[in-house]
């Protein structure tokens, strides 16, 4: 509302959205309220009007900054602070950062004539840009939700499946869930349980009243998370012998 | 379940949003939903490093509060991210996209147009 009083476009969208109640149900409605307000509203004219449209596109192309800085809160020192250029300007990196890799993917998909970038593009496309430390982590990544969607199937028959923070060995990046450690050791097929894990990550000890055989869902059936029997952990083991 | 409290694999990023960035590019036509989920993952890792090695430079220089040259910094020593990245940082002497309330701090907002100063009526 460019009336000489300061605005910033997270305050936009706000004194519009009265004008745009149709616009409501759309998700990412602060884009559109705020390119339909600039249409609309008589009240905006000369600069504001100009300025709304570009506003919208700006805040389209961008990580919510809210996700930003609290996922940047998990990897600074708890007392520490952003300054707000700092926060914006990663917010800018993050989305460079992405059409940077999917242009790179890309490229690659079209030089093989293929019209939709999978996965491999995407980790090709790291390890040539020189985020080949981003490769193993990625890979476990995707190796793990192939199974998690294999094993929404076969749940449903009662199988006991693998859960995915398991055998992500937690190498100080710090994935969402309960970043850990675990030797990497042994052979991580289908439906097998690192013994030192529960179902999941910190959650484990929460379980203690031993479910075993329970396999409801998607948690690890035979390989309860009873703490107190170790050497039942193994069980199942038995099941994919 | 206890395990389900979350799903195993649910990105910190909206998927959403992501697909609409990568859109952004004209050329780009389909993306396989594991590449799309690859990519969240992978700019949530992208944005620790961001932040970790923001925070290591902003520690040496003494600092509680990470800022923009310590960003910079942090960019410049990592050679694959410096190469694509550094470019885009704004200049030290460039306002931000939001700092519109901090510049109308330091100096009025041009007046709009058509505007005459009070004295042209005077004269």
């Amino acid at each position: 509302m460019e009336r000489g009083a300061p605005f910033s476009p997270y305050q936009l969208p706000r004194p519009n959205s009265g004008l745009n109640s149709d616009q409501l149900s759309n998700p990412n409605s602060m884009t559109s309220s705020v390119v339909t307000a600039g249409g609309t509203s008589d009240k905006n004219k000369g600069v504001a009007v100009q300025q709304q449209p570009c506003m919208a596109r700006e805040q389209d192309q961008y990580m919510p900054i809210a996700n930003v800085i609290r996922i940047m809160r998990k990897s600074l020192p708890a007392h520490a602070k952003i300054s707000d250029d700092a926060k914006e300007t990663i917010q800018e990196c993050v989305s460079e950062y992405i059409s940077f890799v999917t242009g790179e993917a890309n490229e690659r998909c079209q030089r093989e004539q293929r019209k939709t970038i999978t996965a491999e593009d995407i980790l090709w496309a790291m390890s040539k840009l020189g985020f080949d430390n981003y490769v193993d982590p990625l890979t476990l990544y995707i190796n793990r939700y192939r199974e998690i969607e294999t094993d929404r199937g076969s749940a449903l028959r009662g199988e006991p499946a693998v859960s995915f923070r398991q055998t992500y060995g937690g190498n100080g990046i710090g994935f969402h869930g309960p970043p850990h450690s675990l030797p990497p050791s042994g052979p991580y097929g289908y439906g097998m349980v690192d013994p030192t894990m529960g179902m999941g990550g910190g959650r484990y000890y929460q379980n203690g009243s031993g479910q075993d055989g329970s396999g409801s869902g998607t948690g690890t059936g035979g390989s309860s998370s009873s703490i107190n029997g170790m050497s039942s952990v193994y069980d199942p083991y038995v099941q994919y012998k | 379940m206890a395990e389900d409290q979350e799903s195993p694999i649910r990105p910190e990023f909206p998927i959403g949003r992501v697909k609409k960035i990568m859109k952004l590019d004209q050329d780009i036509n389909k993306i396989n939903s594991e590449a799309l989920h690859l990519i969240t993952y992978s700019t949530e890792l992208f944005l620790h490093f961001l932040a970790e090695k923001s925070a290591v430079v902003a520690v040496e220089k003494k600092r509680k509060t990470v800022s923009l040259d310590h960003l910079r910094t942090a960019v410049k020593r990592h050679q694959p991210t410096s190469d694509f990245l550094l470019d885009s940082l704004p200049l030290p002497s460039q306002p931000g996209r939001h700092t519109k309330t901090a510049s109308d701090k330091k100096a009025p907002p041009p007046p709009p147009v058509g505007t005459r100063r009070i004295d042209d009526f005077f004269q």
